[in-house]
């Protein structure tokens, strides 16, 4: 029991070497559905150890912090950790069929083995508890999903991943930095020593340049408006899987490092307000959400649209965070849940419908709704849900975003956030009109087959379910919200 | 580059000195400066100067992807079930102490380090071997 943290690290390392050593057997699907599920059933009962019983620490080779490094997990890294977990598990279920498809069949154990590593990486951000083992995971995720980004079969997805390596690596490369300079002032990398130490450092300037860089650095990876330059192409060029993988798990990390080093570790000193970060972030934020879904309305490819669309709602996302007050930090967390959810679940019913497409674009999905009855509906709820209607998830977390926006009298973001979901509407009408009222113009449509069905109609059902029944996203969210602003996390 | 008798004779004897400096670095990682990842780069050097050197001859011995990427798999699972010996054991992830043969429990922190270390070893050798390899087959 008291080991769990660490199982849900290492085993999927475990299944790395063995996932090599038996390449020749064509065995690597069986392994690494083995090695999620079981993932996914640790996850499952640290998360309800740690709700029930609070936060669950774990010394690695038994040596004690500061010396040593500490897992933690404590209520939000256990959000996320499910979130994580639940979204590796729904696209390895349904990928089996579709990596057969796209990659080469000598290299698919080595595709199998970056996904095992990339989740490893998200997992490990989440569990540690040393900020320098954070950027390490950070990396470990980051190189593994360059590989998994060039495997797109053709020549933009390697241009794709070269873009993501080296803005990703400059993003690295800032993050390390502002490490260094926290450790040059505390002497510590244990995130806990870090924020006690915090607390009495006097040099603000270096504190200061260390909250810039982390900024810039933890931006590029959850694509910060005008950062988010690399999220478009990986996106629209990477395996449609991959895509479908990283819409709820990629930038969802960069959202949580930020929680974990600004609200957490950081807040002590009160970066928000202090250094008023928040200003420039809600500023940013409100022109580039304003923007993006200006260029979403714009785009004949469905993954681009749906790519600027995840940077617009990321937006509505930091919007939330930078209020600082507790209705405010419960939205973007529930936000994050359902964006995650509503996302993964569009992108899943693209790749299952186009899986041997390199581009999907509008005029495709002409005549779906007389072909495919269920899919259209489910297609239907989960576009509603983007736009926020009532009775589906999206609702729940916009309602949350302009509740906080208004109790923070910030009347002028109201309304861009009220005119941005309008605009929504735009863009998201576009994909219902050709789904039900363009004429059939292609024959070839993928015939889905039944199996494939499963995970976007029980998906369907999650968007309605968490949009009815919202004690469990929102009272997770909002006692979470409740310790980090009283600093009790 | 195979043909240049100087080459060849330069790196015949250069190739075990390099080879027992790697093998030093590896042994004494936990003592002094070095470790397995300084070792393996070191081993991995001498390896790729074998290939560049004597690839032309017919030795019998020809650096192969697949013997490569099981080196790494051992090379990181030996870490992994290091870590794991101390779950077994009742201490935590990587819990040295468990593996000492004697009441002495910093026994097993000296073998603990010394086969997390061959872990090391072998898999960043392994990894820039294959480098090497890549490079070298993506030319022909």
């Amino acid at each position: 029991m008291s080991q769990i943290p660490v199982l849900i690290l290492i085993l999927p390392l475990l299944f790395v070497p063995i996932i090599i050593l038996m390449r020749m057997f064509k065995v690597s699907y069986l392994i690494v559905i083995v090695s999620t599920v079981l993932n996914f059933l640790l996850i499952t009962i640290l998360t309800i150890n740690v709700f029930t019983n609070g936060a669950v620490f774990y010394e690695l080779g038994g040596w004690p912090p500061p010396v040593g490094i500490r897992l933690n997990a404590d209520t939000l890294s256990c959000l996320f950790l499910m979130l994580i977990g639940f979204m590796n598990l729904v696209c390895i279920i349904s990928c089996k069929e579709i990596v057969e498809k796209t990659v080469s069949s000598s290299k698919v154990y080595l595709f199998y083995i970056a996904w095992l590593l990339c989740n490893t990486g998200f997992t490990g951000i989440i569990l540690t508890d040393d900020i320098f083992n954070m950027f390490v995971f950070l990396e470990i995720s980051s190189l593994s999903s360059y590989y998994l980004i060039s495997q797109g079969n053709q020549k933009k997805s390697t241009f794709a991943a070269l873009q993501y390596l080296f803005i990703g690596s400059i993003g690295a490369i800032f993050v390390l930095f502002a490490i260094g300079l926290l450790y040059m002032i505390t002497g510590t990398l244990n995130m806990q020593d870090l924020t006690k130490q915090l607390a009495v450092v006097e040099e603000k300037q270096i504190i200061l340049f260390a909250i810039v860089f982390l900024l810039v650095g933890v931006g590029v990876k959850s694509a910060l408006f005008p950062l988010h330059g690399w999220l478009i192409k990986t996106y629209a060029y990477s395996p449609s899987i991959v895509t479908t993988y990283f819409s709820g798990t990629s930038t969802k990390i960069g959202i949580y490092i930020f929680f974990r080093v600004f609200l957490d570790i950081l807040n002590n000193i009160g970066p928000l307000t202090l250094f008023s970060l928040s200003d420039i972030l809600i500023a940013l934020s409100s022109i580039g959400v304003v923007l993006i879904t200006y260029y979403a309305i714009k785009q004949t490819d469905i993954k681009k649209m749906l790519a600027y669309s995840s940077v617009g709602q990321l937006s509505y996302i930091f919007i939330a965070m930078i209020l600082y007050i507790p209705d405010g930090i419960t939205a973007s967390l529930v936000h994050v849940i359902n964006h995650s959810i509503i996302k993964t679940s569009l992108f899943l019913t693209l790749t299952l419908l186009f899986v041997s497409k390199k581009e999907v674009l509008l005029t495709d999905l002409a005549g779906l709704s007389t072909k495919q009855p269920i899919i259209t509906s489910c297609f239907l709820v989960m576009s509603l849900a983007l736009v926020g209607l009532p009775l589906t998830a999206g609702f729940i977390s916009k309602w949350y975003l302009i509740l906080s926006l208004i109790q923070s009298k910030y009347w002028m973001f109201t309304s861009i956030v009220v005119l941005t979901s309008f605009m929504t509407l735009f863009y998201v009408w576009k994909m219902i009109d050709s789904v039900y009222f363009k004429e059939n113009s292609n024959e070839e449509m993928f015939e889905l087959k039944k199996h494939q069905l499963i995970p976007i109609v029980f998906l369907t059902l999650l968007i309605i379910y968490l949009g009815v029944e919202t004690s469990l996203t929102v009272g997770v969210s909002q006692s979470i919200a409740y310790d980090i602003i009283y600093g009790v996390i | 580059m195979g043909d240049n008798v100087v080459i060849k004779i330069i790196s015949t004897l250069m190739i075990p000195l390099i080879l027992i400096f790697g093998l030093y670095v590896q042994f004494h990682g936990e003592y002094s400066a070095g470790g397995g990842f300084q070792a393996g780069v070191i081993l991995a050097a001498s390896f790729i100067l074998y290939d560049l050197v004597f690839s032309n001859e017919n030795f019998g011995f020809k650096l192969n992807t697949d013997i490569i990427l099981n080196f790494i798999a051992t090379g990181v699972a030996l870490y992994v079930l290091v870590g794991i010996f101390g779950l077994l054991y009742g201490g935590n992830f990587l819990d040295y102490s468990s593996l000492s043969l004697s009441n002495d429990t910093s026994s097993g922190q000296k073998i603990g380090i010394f086969l997390v270390e061959i872990g090391v070893g072998l898999t960043v050798s392994g990894v820039m071997v294959l480098i090497y390899k890549m490079f070298n087959n993506s030319k022909a």
